[in-house]
Parts: C-alpha cells; sequence; structure tokens
C-alpha cells in the first residue's frame, strides 16, 4: 500500500496538514422476496475510495471510484483545492484531538462463512419465514429482505495510521401487511448482526414471523388510541429507541459543538431521574452496530452517556474532542466512500434496573403500553423527538385490556428523562436500526421495559 | 458526456444481444460538489460522484437485475442472468414507446459551471443572510450542486439520453435567549439557478425569532394548514405510494375499488407531471426510457388514474405511466444499484387557490405548521398518520397567535383531503424517504386531531 499512499502525499505536495485516505470493498448479496417470489436479487463487489485533507483547519473531501494510483491522486489533488479554497475564508480552525496512531489488522469472526454459501440456498433460507405465513389468510403481503456484506476497510493516514478491518454483517427483515373489516395495518421484525450467516440459527427468522403475526392480529383488532399526555410503559426494543432518538442524537459531539443540542454545556449536571443509565458501546460482539475501529482509526469505545441521571459523556469524532476539550472514544463513521465521518452512535443502551414488569403495570390508572417501533425522528437543538409503535395496548387500572393502533410518542428529552419511575430488569439488546443523518449506517438498540409517568401519545 | 453514456448503454444491449439476452441497460453519471457550514463558518467541503451501470434482463418468464461498471459489462449480465433464475415467474417486457418530442430536462448551465470557490462565496451568503440578527447562530447547513446524466437501451431499440442540474442549500439557526433555545429552518431546491442564498439564511432567522415565547396548546379537533414542506412529508408517506397501481391492484392501498370516486376536495386536482417546468424529476424520460408525460390522477377530486411502470402495467393490462425510478426505500434520489419501480415524479395539486394570510383569516381557532418530524412513521396502506410538530404557530380569530411548544397531530391523510383547501404558496419540495418530488402549496384539512404538548 506504501506505494499508494505515495501517489497521495505526492498529489498533496504539501498542501495538507493532515490527510486520511479510506479503500474500501465491499461484497454484497441482497435478496428480496415478495409474497414467496424472488423480486431482487442482487450479488455484486465493488471497491472505491476517498481521501481527506486538513489545510490549515479547513476541511477537503473528494471519492474516487476506484482505489488506483491515478483516481487516488486525482481524488487528493481534489480535495486539496477544496481544503486550501475552504482556509482562505475559514474563521475558525478545526482540529484533531490527538490518539496514538493505531497500527492493526482486525477480523471480525464468522463462525457460518456467507461469503461460501450459494445465493439459491440463501433463497431457501429465507423462503421458510414465508412457507410458515402464507397459512394465515389475514396476511395480505409478506415481504423479506435479505443483505450480507462483507467488507473489507483499509485505513492509511498522515500520521502513520494504518488499520485494516474485515466485517461481516447480515440483514433479515420481514414486513407483514394484513387486512381485517377493512382495517389494513403492518408490522415489522429485523435481524442485524456483525457477524455470519449463524445470525439466522435457532430459527431466528420463524421466531420473529411468529411475533410478527401475533402482532398483527393485535393490530387488525386495535383501536384508536387516546391522545394527549398519559403515563406510558415502553418495551425494551421501544426503550432502545428512545435510548437513540431522544438521547444518543443529543450526545452526538457534533451537534453538541454547533450548538444544536439540548445537552450543550450540561455534563455534570442531572438531567434525569437516577434510575436512568445510557452507553452507547460499540464494543459488544456481535451487535448491529459493533465495530472494532471508527472511520478514523480511532479504537470505538463504551460511552456512557448518562450515568444515574447526570450527563456523563459525548460521542466523539476526533475533531470535536479538540473542540469540546474532551477525550476520543471513537465514534466517526460513514456509511461509504462517499461520505466523510460523522458523529454517529453504534450500540445505544438503556441500563436495567430491579422493576418488575407486572408491578410497573400495576401502577399505572389510564396509560399505555407501547412494544417496538415503525421509527422516530428528533429535534435535537430543542431535544424533542416524535417516535411511532408497532404495537400498542391500552392500560387500565393496572391490566393490559385491549390492543391498539397507529400510537405516536413525542416529548420533551430534558422532561421525559426526570419522568422516568421505573426501570425493569429485563434487558433485551437485540433491537436493529438504520440510522440516518445525511448517511444511513447500520446501528443497534436495546434496554428494559421502562416506565415514563407522563408522555404525549399522539391518535386521531 | 451524451456520446459516451449511450456508447455504454448501446454495448451492454450489443453484447446481451451477442448473448441471446432480451436486456435493458441504465447508465448513471452523477457528480456533485457540497459546502458544509457548521457553527457560522464555512468549515468543510467535498466532492463526489458515481458512475454505473445497471442491467436487466428478460429470460423467458423470468427477470433479473445486476449492476456492474465499464470493465465488468459481460460479469453483469451473467449475475443478472443468474439471479432471473430466481425470480418468480411472470409476463415481463421492455417498453418501446420512442415518442421522445417535447421535453428535455432542465438544464442550466449557470449550476453546471460552478466550481468550488462559487460554492463557497454562496455558503457565505447563507451565513450573512442569517447573521441580521447578532443572537443566531447558523449553527448547520451548507449547500450542494452537481449534474445527473443517465442514458437507458434496451432490446426493444429505445436508445434515449438526459442530462439536468440541480441546486439546493438548507440552513438551520440557533438562536438562545434567557436559557431558552430556539431554532428556525430554511432550505430551497431547484434545478436552476433560481434563488437566493442569502435569503435561505434571512429566512431561518426570521423563522427562529418567530419560535420565541412558544406555548403549549390543548388537546381538540381544530383546523390544520399544513405548509409545503409538511404537507408533502406527510402526502409522500400516504397518498403517494396508495396511488401505485401495482399496490392498489395488491390491494395495498386505500384506493382499491375507488376509480371514478372522490379522492380530493372537488376543487382539487392531482397530477403527476413529469414535464413540469421547474420539476426535480423533470427528464425526458424515466428511468425505463419511457417518454416522460403528464398523468391526472384525480380530476376535480374524483379518482382517474394510477401509476405504472413497465412491469406493472403489464400486470395490470395498464399502459405505463412513465413513472419507473430506480428508487431505494428510504433514500433520496435514485441509483443504478437498485431495479426500478413505480415512484411519482413531480406530484401536483391544481386547483382554486387563495393567498395564505386569507386562508389564516379564514381560522377561527387552528395551527399552521412548517415541519413535521417522524412522518415516515405513517401507515403507507391506510394513510393513518401521526406526528409531531417541528415548528408551527397557533391560529386564533383569524391571526398568528404564538409559536407552538410541542404537540403531535393525527388523522387520515387520503380522509383528510376530500376536505382540503389549496392556498397559493407553491414550492418545489422533496420527500426524504423516495425520490419524489412534488410543487405544492400550503393545504388547510378541517377537523384534525391536535394532541397538546
Amino acid at each position: 500500500m506504501i506505494f499508494l499512499i505515495r501517489a497521495v502525499s505526492d498529489a498533496l505536495d504539501g498542501r495538507a496538514d493532515y490527510y486520511d485516505v479510506r479503500i474500501l470493498h465491499v461484497t454484497t448479496t441482497s435478496i428480496e422476496m415478495k409474497n414467496g417470489g424472488v423480486t431482487r436479487a442482487v450479488a455484486g463487489t465493488e471497491s472505491g475510495a476517498c481521501v481527506r485533507v486538513l489545510f490549515r483547519g479547513a476541511w477537503g473531501f473528494a471519492s474516487a471510484p476506484e482505489s488506483g494510483k491515478a483516481a487516488l491522486g486525482e481524488a487528493a489533488d481534489r480535495a486539496a483545492r477544496i481544503a486550501k479554497g475552504i482556509s482562505e475564508t475559514v474563521g475558525e480552525k478545526s482540529e484533531l484531538a490527538d490518539v496514538e496512531p493505531a497500527v492493526d489488522d482486525v477480523t471480525v469472526p464468522m463462525k457460518k462463512n456467507f461469503m461460501d454459501v450459494p445465493i439459491g440456498e440463501k433463497v431457501d433460507l429465507i423462503r421458510a419465514a414465508h412457507d410458515m405465513i402464507k397459512k394465515y389468510e389475514f396476511v395480505t403481503n409478506d415481504l423479506i429482505t435479505y443483505k450480507d456484506t462483507y467488507t473489507v476497510g483499509e485505513l492509511y493516514s498522515s500520521e502513520g495510521a494504518s488499520v485494516i478491518t474485515r466485517m461481516p454483517r447480515v440483514f433479515w427483515q420481514l414486513e407483514l401487511a394484513g387486512r381485517k373489516d377493512g382495517q389494513a395495518q403492518s408490522v415489522r421484525r429485523r435481524i442485524g448482526r456483525t457477524s455470519g450467516l449463524e445470525a439466522l440459527d435457532d430459527d431466528a427468522p420463524l421466531k420473529m414471523a411468529d411475533s410478527a403475526v401475533a402482532s398483527l392480529i393485535a393490530l387488525l383488532n386495535g383501536k384508536s388510541p387516546p391522545s394527549g399526555p398519559m403515563p406510558v410503559i415502553a418495551d425494551p426494543d421501544l426503550a432502545g429507541v428512545f435510548a437513540h432518538e431522544a438521547v444518543g442524537h443529543a450526545a452526538e459531539a457534533d451537534l453538541v459543538a454547533t450548538g444544536n443540542s439540548c445537552f450543550a454545556g450540561r455534563i455534570g449536571e442531572q438531567i434525569g431521574s437516577d434510575m436512568v443509565t445510557i452507553r452507547d458501546d460499540a464494543t459488544l460482539p456481535g451487535m448491529n452496530g459493533s465495530m472494532v475501529y471508527d472511520d478514523e482509526g480511532v479504537k470505538a469505545g463504551n460511552k456512557v452517556l448518562i450515568r444515574n441521571g447526570i450527563l456523563n459523556d459525548f460521542i466523539q469524532s476526533r475533531e470535536t474532542a479538540a473542540k469540546l476539550g474532551m477525550a476520543p472514544n471513537g465514534g466517526a463513521r460513514a456509511e461509504s466512500y462517499h461520505g466523510r465521518p460523522l458523529v454517529r452512535m453504534s450500540n445505544t443502551l438503556f441500563e436495567a434496573g430491579d422493576r418488575d414488569f407486572k408491578e410497573m403495570i400495576e401502577g399505572v390508572r389510564l396509560g399505555v403500553y407501547a412494544k417496538g417501533t415503525r421509527g422516530g425522528q428528533v429535534n435535537t437543538a430543542q431535544g424533542f423527538f416524535q417516535f411511532n409503535a408497532q404495537e400498542s395496548y391500552l392500560i387500565e387500572n393496572g391490566e393490559i385490556t385491549k390492543p391498539l393502533r397507529d400510537v405516536s410518542l413525542s416529548g420533551r428529552t430534558l422532561d421525559i428523562l426526570k419522568l422516568i419511575d421505573a426501570v425493569g430488569a429485563d434487558a433485551d439488546t437485540a433491537g436493529v436500526g438504520i440510522c440516518g443523518k445525511g448517511q444511513q449506517v447500520p446501528v443497534g438498540q436495546g434496554g428494559p421495559h421502562i416506565r415514563i409517568s407522563r408522555c404525549v401519545v399522539g391518535g386521531r | 458526456m451524451k456520446e459516451e453514456l449511450l456508447r455504454v448503454a448501446a454495448r451492454v444491449v450489443d453484447t446481451a444481444a451477442s448473448m441471446d439476452i432480451c436486456c435493458e441497460a441504465f447508465v448513471q453519471k452523477k457528480r456533485h460538489t457540497s459546502i458544509i457550514i457548521e457553527s457560522g463558518k464555512v468549515t468543510f467541503g467535498s466532492m463526489d460522484g458515481d458512475y454505473g451501470i445497471g442491467i436487466r434482463v428478460i429470460n423467458g418468464r423470468n427477470t433479473g437485475y445486476a449492476y456492474c461498471d465499464e470493465r465488468s459489462i459481460e460479469f453483469g449480465l451473467k449475475q443478472a442472468l443468474s439471479v432471473a433464475r430466481l425470480s418468480a415467474p411472470g409476463c415481463y417486457g421492455f417498453q418501446d414507446d420512442r415518442n421522445y418530442a417535447g421535453t428535455r430536462s432542465i438544464y442550466d448551465n449557470r449550476v453546471a459551471t460552478l466550481v468550488t470557490e462559487d460554492g463557497i462565496d454562496l455558503a457565505r451568503d447563507i451565513i450573512e443572510g442569517a447573521c441580521y440578527d447578532p443572537r443566531v447562530t447558523p449553527s448547520r447547513g451548507g449547500l450542494s450542486f452537481g449534474t445527473l446524466a443517465y442514458a437507458v437501451a434496451n432490446s426493444n431499440g429505445v436508445s434515449v439520453y438526459d442530462e439536468g442540474t440541480f441546486l439546493s442549500g438548507s440552513v438551520m439557526t440557533v438562536l438562545k435567549e434567557d436559557g431558552v433555545m430556539v431554532n428556525g429552518d430554511d432550505s430551497q431546491v431547484s434545478r436552476s439557478r433560481d434563488f437566493s442564498f442569502e435569503e435561505i439564511g434571512r429566512k431561518a432567522t426570521e423563522k427562529a425569532i418567530g419560535q420565541l415565547g412558544q406555548q403549549g396548546i390543548e388537546t381538540a379537533t381544530m383546523d390544520v394548514i399544513l405548509r409545503p414542506d409538511a404537507a408533502f412529508d406527510i402526502l409522500s408517506n400516504t397518498v403517494l405510494p396508495s396511488l401505485n397501481g401495482d399496490a392498489v391492484r395488491k390491494g395495498d392501498s386505500v384506493y382499491v375499488d375507488k376509480m371514478g370516486k372522490p379522492v380530493a376536495a372537488g376543487g382539487i386536482t392531482i397530477v403527476d407531471d413529469a414535464r413540469h417546468p421547474k420539476g426535480l424529476n423533470t427528464f425526458a424520460t424515466d428511468e425505463e426510457g419511457y417518454p416522460s408525460r403528464r398523468t391526472v390522477l384525480a380530476d376535480n377530486g374524483v379518482l382517474t388514474g394510477l401509476l405504472y411502470d413497465t412491469y406493472a402495467a403489464i400486470e395490470a393490462g395498464a399502459k405505463p405511466t412513465g413513472n419507473a425510478m430506480h428508487g431505494d426505500r428510504m433514500e433520496t434520489g435514485t441509483t443504478y444499484k437498485v431495479s426500478p419501480s413505480t415512484c411519482a415524479r413531480n406530484f401536483i395539486l391544481e386547483g382554486e387557490t387563495m393567498p395564505e394570510e386569507e386562508m389564516i383569516r379564514g381560522v377561527r381557532n387552528g395551527i399552521l405548521v412548517d415541519n413535521v418530524l417522524g412522518a415516515h412513521t405513517a401507515n403507507k396502506i391506510s394513510g393513518d398518520f401521526s406526528v409531531a410538530i417541528y415548528a408551527g404557530h397557533a391560529i386564533r380569530d383569524g391571526e398568528i397567535a404564538f409559536p407552538l411548544k410541542g404537540g403531535m397531530i393525527g388523522g387520515n391523510m387520503p380522509a383528510m383531503l376530500l376536505q382540503a383547501a389549496l392556498a397559493d404558496d407553491y414550492r418545489l419540495v422533496e420527500s426524504g424517504f423516495s425520490p419524489a418530488s412534488g410543487y405544492i402549496p400550503s393545504i388547510k384539512f378541517s377537523g384534525v386531531r391536535v394532541s397538546g404538548g
């Protein structure tokens, strides 16, 4: 690789105080099956590279569709020209926090190597869930998506970092649509692991399909939810989404550093009830958002964002760490070679407490038990969020009474964190998300059951 | 560029012919430059692009898709062919309409010739526009400009090329006063250099100032005016997917058995116009090379049409409408990496309009909503949605009263359209979760459920 780095260095010709080069080789198989018929199946490999340049405090970035010497040199020249142009106007200079340049070669293991499995076998593997579902008449459509990706990433920096990572990923998703008495509803289940095909072992897709069918039945019988503020109990999956949407995003240090987070200037402050501990942990083997190094070549860490209600840390890139005077913790990720690394989450987890689920329900006179998610969105500056539950139930006088449909929740992060009044002992960390912030990256999430004493429920 | 892309597309089809394969090639080349603003400064710039070939083959009653680059055409064809073996058997065909008279894409030389230095200057215009009030910081934003070119060729003799330009800018300003933080967002997107970057900054700051003094709102049923961004965010996740002919045929749409019946207020005509002179998806053809056209979906409120790509049209016994796009779910824009499917291109609401001020004057108790959060979580089959208000104001006795603190709105968008009225403040809007775009005004809905914060 020395000759590639030399090509970049020659092309830059002194126009960089710092630079790094990322080279990616991605092998993918992607299958989509609708109602048992394969509607999309693509297998392919792709390579590309990008050069990032810091010159006099200004950034330039350019991508190249191949990793050859000429293409990299050209990208380096473009990145340098942009950085130089911006440096002439830049007021505040970007800097990088010091790290020991890593030299490493990491292979994340696969027990069952999906590269050895022919595409036809993968089709059979995912068809099993459809075969199970098709007997249910109220299911009008089932869509199964499967994707495996093997990414070989190389990162070289002008400081001497040289990190090679080989990362497998498996993603499986089932979407069911159903109809009953004119009601139309849909549910979704996902499996996502940084592992080999063992991610789908033990009939995991069939178990997911089973639970999806049960959810769909509840939804098709669901009534419109009550609206307005009321107590809400979130299941482990939704608690994880809360940790991600409401807390994780506001703890992204690039948002903090640009005055765009309600957490800015609050490190050390009690912002939530002392039952709240939330961390973003990239080190858990196999989870969907796990990684060994981030895309700046920094070891990806376990960041305790809130400890016992006290705001403790942010997710950092080297640039934000320098800006905020904090320690880098390996939180910079890029979707592909088309984009620069941004501050991103990995696996965001709400820590378990000691309460029993039944006991949590018993404390509610009128409220909502919300499970799973169809997604959410957040305004980090003012700190408010919306997310939509997949499946919900009405709680009346301490008991779960009837299913609801289309329940959305909204609230202000800094209020809600203080209103969490019970945290269950039953954490689950299988939550799988795809997080968008201009670029999409796979993330994990999880937690226990949590109870919020007052949260706005939106109905119609 | 034109000759190069057409030549590559032809080479795919010729190579396929020599292998006795029926095929369609989609060659796409994108290029763009982006400039980023952070904390009131220009901090980052990038140049990125993508160039590749999507290959779709039909082999008997099977079809397959794969992508490749110029050096691996034969490999791509073989991949597509091997994938075809796994496909659900059906009736597939490529389109053969070559009547390309009329529409061309929008190509503005003033955009195509922009260089990085221009971009830096325009980004500084955004910052300057925002900074007229010293309490405000343009905290995050930027701009992007570039070109998109494509060629389509297929075994039926189709061979077509088009290219267009794109320009966009956005900023979020943050205002902190007395320990309260509010923000204002503004953005513009266009095919031409026909808007002011300075104005984006100024409007964002005006909006932030307008958010000072936020108050909660009661839970009640009331009139709701959705400004274009909020309205399209919800429409593109509810009504648009339901107007897809394939979804209707398969029962995945609220418009099953609704042909000839009212689906919008009497004065509203719903159109998908791929020839619109400003449209973000205006090109000579769709991404199967089918000539672009204007499709009336609802004529004076009555459902008259649905959208089809070629495969969906064959299955439904309908004619394609020029709505094939290589769109990936949850992504803006199109890519050669995925096969084409039906997608609205330029979604337009036409009909009787009134100035927005007049519309507001007609509301006794209601809200005006600029942006919402979470529209992508809507039920795409039934059209039910429940979203948080990102930025909005209460309306009391025909006047804007105060900015809203939190709150949610929910309802069934297809049903709400039956009672809708249009303002005249038309604006180009993008869907964040599909390649669809729109050109729509603010829309007033009556009797909408609002949940207080």
